[in-house]
Order: C-alpha cells, then sequence, then structure tokens
C-alpha cells in the first residue's frame, strides 16, 4: 500500500525537478542556430544569449554587463547573437570565457518571432531547459540559471 | 446617527476616489471624392534625421534638421539649403543633460534648440543660452517620440511634451499627469498645461502604446494618444480642451489592453504593440486648419507562412480631416512605405519622408488638399 503511494509522489518530484521551461519560439530558433553552423547538441549545457535591444544604451549596457559577469563564471560555450555592429560591443563580448559572438546583420532573427529579444537561453544536449528575458526583474533568476 | 456619519464618509470617499469616465466620442465621416495631389520632392541630405522642425515664411515651407552638432534648414519650394548653424555648448555633454532633444525652427535664422536643462536660441548672429527653471523635479520636458515642440511667439512660450518621471509607466498615477507643458522663453520658468492622459489609460494598461503626439496651429495643440481614437484639441488661449471622434474605419479590431502583470516583459510588450491597431503622428495644417493623423491597422502575431510579423509590417493609413473635424479622405499608405515619425506640414501640404531614401537623399510624398 505504502509503495503505491510513494510510486507517483517520488515519480511527480523527479519530474517536477528535471522539468523544463518551455519556450515558444524553439523550433524557429534552432533552425536558426543549425543555418548558422551553431551546434547546441554536443554538450550538456551551453548558453545562447541574444541581444537584439540597442546594447549602446547606458542603462542596458549595465544590464548586460551584470550577465556577463554570471556567464564568465560557467567555463561552457557561449554563443553570443548580436543585432548589432558596434564594434566596442562586440569585442568586449568576445573577451569571454569560451563565447562566439556572432553579428545578425541580415536581422534574420526578426521574422522568427525575436525581433526585440534579449534572452539568456541554456541548452542540454539541443534543448532549451531553460531561459529568461535580460532584464533587471529577472537578474536574480538569471544568476540562478546560470551556474 | 453613526449609520449616517459612515454613509457620508464613504460617499465622501467614493467622490474622491472616482476616475473621469472615458467615453469616445463619435467620428463623423464627410468622405466626398476629394481633390488630393500628391507629388515627391527631393532633398539632397545624407543624414537620417530624428530631431527636427518645420515652419512657413511667405508661402515658402522650410524644414530644419538637426545632424549631430549642426543644424541645417532647407527651403522646401527649392530644395536648397538656405542655412548651417554649427552648435555650440550643448554638444559637448557628458551626462546628457546638455544634449539637444529638440529645435524649433522659428525663421530661418532663428532657431531654439532644446535640451534637458538648457533653452539656447540662436537669432541672426546673437546666442541666447539660459538654464531651464523646472517648477518641480520630478518631470522632463522631453519627446519621447514625434518631436514636435512648438513656439507661440505671441505669448513667447514654447509647448513641449512633459514626461513624469516619478511614477513607473504601469502605475496609473503615470497616465494622471500632465503631459504638456509651456516654457516661457523670457523668464524659463515652466508651468503645467491641463491636460493629461485620457481615463482609458488610468484604468486600462497599454504596455507601449502609450505615447502622445504633439502639433500646434497658432492657438490650438492637438494631443493624440496611441490607443485612443479620440483627438484632443488644447485651446491655449482659454486651457480648454475639445474632444473630436478620430476612429478610422479601417480599425477593425479593439485596441486590447495587456495584462500589467506582464510590464516589465519586453517581449510580451512587444508581442502586444505588434499586433493592436493604434493612432499615431496627428499633425494639424496651420494654413487650413486640416488635420492628418496615421493609422496603423492590427495584424496577427504571424503571418500564414509561419514567420512573424514585425511591428513595421502594420499596414499604414493616412486620415484627413477638414476644419470642421470631418474625416474627409482615408488613404491606404502600405506597409512601412512613409516614416510618419518625421513627416510634417507646410503651407496645405502634409510632408511624408519616405522609409526608402533616395542616394544621398531624402525623398517626400506630399498630399495637399485643393481648397
Amino acid at each position: 500500500m505504502k509503495k503505491i503511494f510513494f510510486i507517483p509522489v517520488i515519480s511527480f518530484f523527479i519530474f517536477s525537478c528535471s522539468s523544463t521551461k518551455s519556450f515558444d519560439r524553439e523550433h524557429e530558433l534552432n533552425v536558426f542556430l543549425k543555418e548558422n553552423d551553431i551546434d547546441t547538441a554536443k554538450t550538456e549545457k551551453k548558453y545562447v544569449v541574444i541581444i537584439q535591444s540597442n546594447p549602446c544604451n547606458s542603462c542596458f549596457l549595465q544590464l548586460f554587463d551584470n550577465v556577463k559577469k554570471y556567464l564568465e563564471k560557467e567555463y561552457v560555450e557561449k554563443d553570443i547573437i548580436f543585432s548589432t555592429n558596434n564594434q566596442e560591443i562586440i569585442q568586449d563580448a568576445k573577451l569571454l570565457n569560451n563565447a562566439t559572438v556572432m553579428y545578425d546583420s541580415l536581422h534574420r532573427l526578426a521574422p522568427l518571432g525575436l525581433a526585440f529579444s534579449n534572452l539568456v537561453i541554456k541548452y542540454n544536449k539541443g534543448k532549451i531547459i531553460n531561459w529568461a528575458e535580460i532584464s533587471y526583474d529577472n537578474l536574480k533568476y538569471i544568476r540562478k540559471m546560470i551556474r | 446617527m453613526i449609520r449616517y456619519l459612515l454613509l457620508l464618509c464613504s460617499v465622501i470617499l467614493f467622490s474622491c476616489t472616482a476616475t473621469q469616465k472615458y467615453t469616445e466620442v463619435k467620428t463623423i465621416f464627410s468622405i466626398k471624392k476629394s481633390n488630393i495631389d500628391t507629388s515627391y520632392i527631393e532633398i539632397p541630405e545624407k543624414y537620417q534625421y530624428d530631431v527636427f522642425s518645420s515652419t512657413t515664411i511667405n508661402d515658402t515651407d522650410y524644414l530644419a534638421i538637426l545632424a549631430i552638432d549642426t543644424v541645417r534648414v532647407y527651403n522646401l519650394n527649392n530644395k536648397k539649403k538656405v542655412n548651417e548653424l554649427v552648435l555650440q555648448s550643448e554638444i559637448n555633454d557628458t551626462d546628457g543633460n546638455y544634449s539637444v532633444k529638440s529645435i524649433i525652427l522659428n525663421n530661418i535664422h532663428d532657431i531654439f534648440t532644446i535640451s534637458k536643462k538648457r533653452l539656447t536660441r540662436y537669432k541672426n548672429n546673437n546666442i541666447s543660452t539660459s538654464e531651464i527653471n523646472m517648477h518641480e523635479d520630478h518631470y522632463l520636458l522631453y519627446n519621447l517620440e514625434g518631436d514636435r515642440p512648438y513656439f507661440d511667439s505671441l505669448k513667447g512660450k514654447i509647448y513641449l511634451e512633459k514626461y513624469s518621471t516619478s511614477h513607473s509607466m504601469q502605475s496609473a498615477k503615470f497616465y494622471q499627469e500632465n503631459v504638456l507643458s509651456e516654457l516661457d522663453v523670457r523668464t524659463q520658468k515652466d508651468t503645467d498645461c491641463a491636460i493629461t492622459y485620457p481615463a482609458l489609460y488610468s484604468t486600462n494598461y497599454y504596455g507601449y502604446s502609450m505615447h502622445v503626439y504633439f502639433s500646434s496651429n497658432d492657438s490650438v495643440t492637438v494631443v493624440s494618444f496611441e490607443a485612443d481614437p479620440n483627438i484632443y484639441l488644447y485651446h491655449r488661449n482659454t486651457a480648454q480642451t475639445t474632444v473630436i471622434g478620430g476612429r478610422s474605419s479601417f480599425q477593425k479590431e479593439n485596441i486590447t489592453p495587456l495584462n500589467v502583470k506582464l510590464a516589465s516583459s519586453r517581449e510580451e510588450k512587444m508581442k502586444h504593440w505588434t499586433q493592436i491597431p493604434e493612432y499615431n503622428e496627428t499633425l494639424i495644417d496651420k494654413s487650413s486648419g486640416y488635420i492628418y493623423r496615421f493609422f496603423y491597422e492590427g495584424q496577427p502575431l504571424k503571418q500564414p507562412s509561419g514567420l512573424y510579423n514585425r511591428y513595421r509590417n502594420k499596414e499604414q493609413v493616412l486620415m484627413i480631416f477638414n476644419d470642421k473635424m470631418q474625416v474627409v479622405s482615408e488613404i491606404e499608405l502600405g506597409k512601412n512605405v512613409i516614416d510618419n515619425y518625421r513627416a510634417f506640414t507646410g503651407k496645405n501640404k502634409l510632408y511624408m519622408p519616405l522609409t526608402k531614401r533616395g542616394n544621398g537623399s531624402i525623398i517626400f510624398k506630399t498630399v495637399s488638399i485643393v481648397l
């Protein structure tokens, strides 16, 4: 009797711990990444960062600096995709360990529903397991997510 | 006795908290086969301007644009540059307090520049500059979109958008603040004009669809809010506001509010803004009293192909109101063809820059009504 009761409870806990936060544009993003030779499937942990807002805005730069600090602590692959060609910002992002920086010069992310997105996306073997919008409200969440 | 007191208190409390109710005014259509002339003009300007001002002097239309540290003035009748003014102190500014946010072309050789803290007038060869004496410190005289401050030369006052910094944009209080301020050129003191967001914004949250658009003639400042079909005419001499109906016949969907819980999400706000219909720049023709209004139709989040629509994919419509405030024409402009944020009026004419620029030039589509 006890066993019958505990099995669903334990299963629920295991399921809730391993559940992922779904991202509505996962399919579109994966197609884009594949087309640009960004492989998310080979590693257990990888971050894709999308910055579509104007990062020259001082308020946003400060916010992004915080995210970079969190990412710096993780020695895993990071792909950062900018919609700006601001070399100062791009070169600065390249200094992050294990980071590859891409400039989406043709704004190909826009018709995929990512025209104004600033996101940190966590991948596990090709699947999105967590993601967050980069905002001051979400900084704590992003810090917890990146570890 | 206690019961009466309680009832009295409740009535007082209710009357204090009750907000003004929003009513949409009926739009009057008087669509006739209007005589509308369209043509194109091109000026040799490479710079994509954001800050600009226009005026009409002796039947000639002029446009002034700010290009980094220079104000260039064009005669739009002969398409020639007639003045070039290199700005002085405002540009060398590190904290943003003195970078120029607005310019006003009062005459070819009489130009105001306005920064967060400073008003400067370049008149003939004289420069007079002074700090703006703001009456409180919880707001900015700053144009979020559509930079259209107006200089009322009879009153000696400049009319500017007022933008509250003391309340967040998801708070109803933000929308109860005055949105227009008059700045006295002699004293540099500013005073609030009695016009706020409509009550619609106090009860609903519209995310990014909270822009206010201004345009003025000698006595009236036309005020328009993105989520509101109504048009507000603020009569500056009496400080009274008249409301007219301004709904487009192309508005098929309601302008739905956004759940305020999503206010911190840029993604959700953009999704919402991309889909809803909106009323954009609303410009008064100073000579005829006609009003030109840009309306953006709503659109679904995705196209039939599965690709996502972008904000700029919205269909644009130009509404034209006569001096009796009746809609006399609605013209479909297509998608992303016209840059209405940089449009302006001249003498019996609307100048609409094309989003597609010429080779080192700006091309304007013009619309004139044959009165």
